[in-house]
């Protein structure tokens, strides 16, 4: 079951040694899901998007101390997710050798995904995204999934506002164009 | 033209109860983990040294009262000659000693005799 807590709520169990078990029950029962769907919209495949989320909770309750409350909770939980989905497609990249073998690879097994049933124009999308360079594909999915604002996605990539609009606009026309060959 | 809004967003999805099992998954990497083996460690941490300690001095107990003396019986090719000496060593110790045996008896039940005269007082 899902159950929400205030950030200020989990901060304050988080600090305090004995709580932090608590704590970190709340964390995780409060962003699991949003974090999942997050990293899923960045890798595709329910197995990657299991993986690096089930690795990225063990980062964050072995770093959780690295917290300061500089930014805010999300931003640092995005940030961390991001960075371990990112880390995972690199990884992928550099064993396909080049973007070609990469994506094909990519499309094989979002096409096996049994969890994956979108129609060829919901695949074709996630297939451009895929294609992005990094910081405008970040941008897309914080805009077009999470519906985050530039000042949002400003703190988690720590990008000024004027440069998120510039990545946006250019992964927008990438898309458009791509699904207007298509179409 | 389908424009991207018209894509659904909701093309992904999970395995039934998926984000409980999840969350279970999480914890049993996390908090219940290292609790698990840090509890075996912290038990077995302190133990080891203790029985290393006790190893030890069986060992140097074990060498100083079996360190071979000169004039001792050792392990010897031979062990049908050294059997015999052994069994002539007691003949010999029989015929000299039992005499002092006697006396010592003899002491004895003098020493005895003592005692009781000593409670009849």
């Amino acid at each position: 079951m899902q159950q929400s807590h205030t950030d200020q709520e989990i901060i304050a169990a988080l600090k305090k040694r004995r709580s932090k078990d608590a704590g970190f029950r709340m964390l995780v029962s409060t962003y699991k899901e949003r974090l999942y769907w997050h990293v899923r919209k960045i890798v595709g495949v329910h197995e990657d998007a299991d993986d690096v989320t089930q690795n990225m909770w063990v980062k964050v309750y072995n770093h959780i101390e690295s917290f300061n409350g500089d930014s805010g909770l999300y931003t640092w939980l995005y940030r961390i997710a991001t960075n371990e989905a990112l880390t995972l497609l690199r990884k992928r990249k550099k064993h396909a050798g080049c973007d070609e073998v990469f994506m094909e690879d990519w499309n094989i097994q979002m096409k096996a995904d049994p969890y994956f049933d979108g129609e060829e124009a919901a695949l074709l999308l996630e297939e451009v995204v895929m294609e992005l360079p990094e910081k405008q594909k970040q941008v897309f999915l914080y805009k077009y999934y999470e519906n985050m604002s530039y000042d949002q996605i400003s703190q988690i990539m720590g990008t000024s506002i004027g440069g998120l609009k510039a990545q946006f606009h250019h992964a927008k026309k990438k898309i458009q164009v791509a699904l207007e060959r298509h179409y | 033209m389908k424009n991207k809004q018209q894509i659904d967003k909701n093309k992904f999805k999970v395995p039934t109860n998926y984000f409980d099992d999840l969350e279970q998954t999480i914890y049993n990497k996390t908090i219940d983990a290292p609790r698990q083996r840090t509890s075996i460690i912290q038990f077995v941490k302190p133990w080891m040294g203790v029985a290393a300690s006790v190893v030890m001095l069986a060992l140097a107990t074990f060498l100083w009262f079996n360190k071979p003396e000169s004039n001792q019986m050792t392990a010897s090719a031979d062990g049908t000659e050294q059997l015999a000496y052994a069994e002539l060593d007691d003949m010999l110790y029989d015929e000299l000693f039992a005499e002092a045996d006697d006396d010592h008896e003899t002491l004895n039940d003098l020493a005895d005799f003592l005692l009781e005269l000593e409670d009849m007082e």
